[in-house]
Formats: structure tokens, sequence, C-alpha cells
């Protein structure tokens, strides 16, 4: 009976801490003390770079959940996403009607295997525009806060650092802060620090992620295998 | 993440419930067996389905290869009826993932 009640505290305590992760990473959920507020991403100098045109990946679970057209006024990536590539290409090599036969095969997959066949055809027509890509990612932090906070909404500036035929770099340049009272407050970005090299992409670290992805795919795994081997151990040394 | 959790507590419950109509006896082992079974298996599987774009019978085939030690070993099974344990409940929980998700 003491070995039932101590398996049937040990299923519970696993259930628990996923159920607990399950519910609080990632949470979508909203309670009633808190707000979701809007979080725009914009790249705020394409205009300097006329000859190009520049699309947006967004990228979700399971494949690309959308692609676009992007202009200097659209907010990208509400933060949900895995993540978005800002994708220039020459105009001369840019054509709208392949681009609207992707944009039509992303919005009616369904299955996973349709996903990667998704992706494939993009990564060909990427490589036949010659586009220039880099990646952004980006952190939900702002997305749900608590109501009484006066924060309305986030812009995230990014600027074109470098874009040639075999370099694209995005950094984001400044965040602007927008209040319920019609105030707005600019935090500047700090740029990288020399000798730091960006190599076509833009990253930005979320300590907490770290913690985050690993306990579902390491932690998790790592002590039910624990278990396992304990449990086996257990029953030898109690045989012999 | 409320769908993976989901599907992990699909998971865990059709096993369950396989494994008490094979062996109809001592349930909270049975469960206990089937909660650290999957939790070892299942999110290394979806790691590898999601992240690498493997398709997902391979990715049932090195779950039931893998899943057959371990059942092998908790309930104390030769290995060819291990492997028939690991096939039936990887089956049955693949056709309730295929018809509910």
């Amino acid at each position: 009976m003491r070995w039932k009640n101590i398996l049937v505290f040990v299923c519970l305590f696993f259930l628990g801490v996923f159920s607990f992760y399950a519910l609080t990473v990632n949470a979508d959920t909203m309670g009633d003390n808190e707000k979701s507020i809007t979080y725009c991403n914009q790249v705020d100098n394409t205009k300097d770079y006329s000859d190009y045109v520049f699309l947006t990946i967004d990228y979700g679970d399971g494949g690309i959940a959308s692609i676009a057209l992007t202009k200097p006024s659209d907010c990208f990536g509400p933060g949900k996403h895995e993540h978005i590539d800002v994708v220039a290409i020459k105009k001369r090599n840019f054509n709208s009607g392949a681009l609207g036969q992707l944009q039509n095969g992303v919005n009616n997959q369904s299955a996973e295997n349709n996903y990667a066949e998704q992706e494939t055809k993009v990564a060909d027509y990427l490589k036949r525009t010659q586009a220039m890509t880099t990646r952004a990612d980006f952190i939900d932090t702002y997305q749900v806060i608590p109501k009484n906070n006066t924060l309305a909404s986030v812009n995230v500036i990014w600027q074109i650092t470098k874009l040639n035929e075999t370099n694209f770099d995005l950094q984001k340049s400044k965040l602007v802060y927008k209040y319920t009272n019609g105030t707005t407050k600019e935090e500047i970005v700090d740029r990288p620090k020399p000798g730091y090299q960006a190599v076509s992409s833009v990253s930005v670290s979320d300590e907490s992620g770290w913690w985050a992805d690993n306990f579902l795919y390491v932690i998790f795994p790592g002590a039910a295998l624990l278990l396992i081997v304990i449990f086996l151990l257990m029953r030898k040394f109690k045989k012999g | 993440m409320i769908f993976d959790w989901l599907a992990f507590v699909v998971t865990i419950s059709g096993e369950f419930v396989v494994l008490l109509l094979v062996f109809r006896k001592n349930w909270p082992k049975l469960l206990f067996f089937s909660i650290i079974v999957n939790s070892f298996t299942w999110p290394i599987a979806s790691y590898f389905y999601y992240n690498f774009l493997v398709s997902f019978v391979a990715v049932e085939i090195a779950v039931v290869i893998v899943e057959t030690f371990l059942w092998s070993w908790l309930l104390k099974l030769n290995y060819l009826r291990g492997l028939g344990l690991s096939l039936t409940v990887n089956l049955i929980t693949a056709l309730i993932g295929i018809i509910v998700f």
C-alpha cells in the first residue's frame, strides 16, 4: 500500500509539473487583472534602399505561417511566432505573380508534409530571386501585462545597417513605448560592441528562453529517464 | 502549448488504458510506468518531429524501438513481448492522435 501511495504521488507530481509548465510558459490566456498590448516591429529606413522590395516570412510552430510584402509603415511580427525572416529582393528580380502563388500555397497549407513542401517552394523562390535574408527573433515580454500598467503599445524600430549583394544586416535601433495617457518614451538600443560580428542575422537574447526551451526537451525527459533508472536499480537491489 | 499538453495527456491516457486492458492489475504501477515512459519518449519524439521535419512514421518507429526496451525492463517481459506491447500501445495512441488532432 505504501508503494502504491508513492507511485501515485510521483504520477501526480509529474503531471502537476507538466501542467504548471504548460500553463505558465508561453501562456496565451489572460487573467482578470491583465491586459494585452500591441507589439509592432517596423523597419524605418527601407526608403534608403529604393531598388529593393522587402518581404517578411513568418515561421510558426509547424512551418511558414505567412509571407508578405512589407512597407515601412507595416507592423510585422506580433511576437508570438518562432521567428521572422526579413527578406530583401532586388526590384529587377522581383516577380509579384510568383509571390502571389507562394502566398496562396502558404494560406492553403494544412498537413505537415505540406508545410515542408511550402518551405521548399519558398526557399527555391528566394534562391531564384537572389534574395538576401536576415533573421529576427522576437521577445514577447510585453504581450500580457498587469491591467493597471499604463503602457499601451511598444514599437520596435529596426534599421538596415548593411544591404548589398552579399550582406544584409538588420539591427534593433529604438523602442518606443506609448502610454494610455498619450505620452511616449523612447529607448535607444545600444549598438553591438566593436568586434561583434552580426553575420547578417539579428537575434535578441532571451534569458528565460533557455529554461523554457530546455525544460520540455531536456530536463523533463532527463528526469523521466532518471526515474526509470532509479526504479530498475531499486528493484535489482531489492531482489539481490 | 496547451495543444502539446493535451497531446501528451492523450498519449499517456491511451497507453495506460491499453496497459490496463492487457495486464488488468496494479493500476498505480501501470500509470506510473505510462507517465515515466512517455515523459521520456514523447518530448524527444516531438522535438525531432517538429524541428527536423522527420516523418511521423519514422518518429513512431523510433519510439516503438525505444519503448520496446523500456516496457521489457519495467514490466519484466521478454523482448518479443515487449515489442508486441510497444507496437500495440503506440499503434493505438498514434491512431487516437491522428483522429483527435
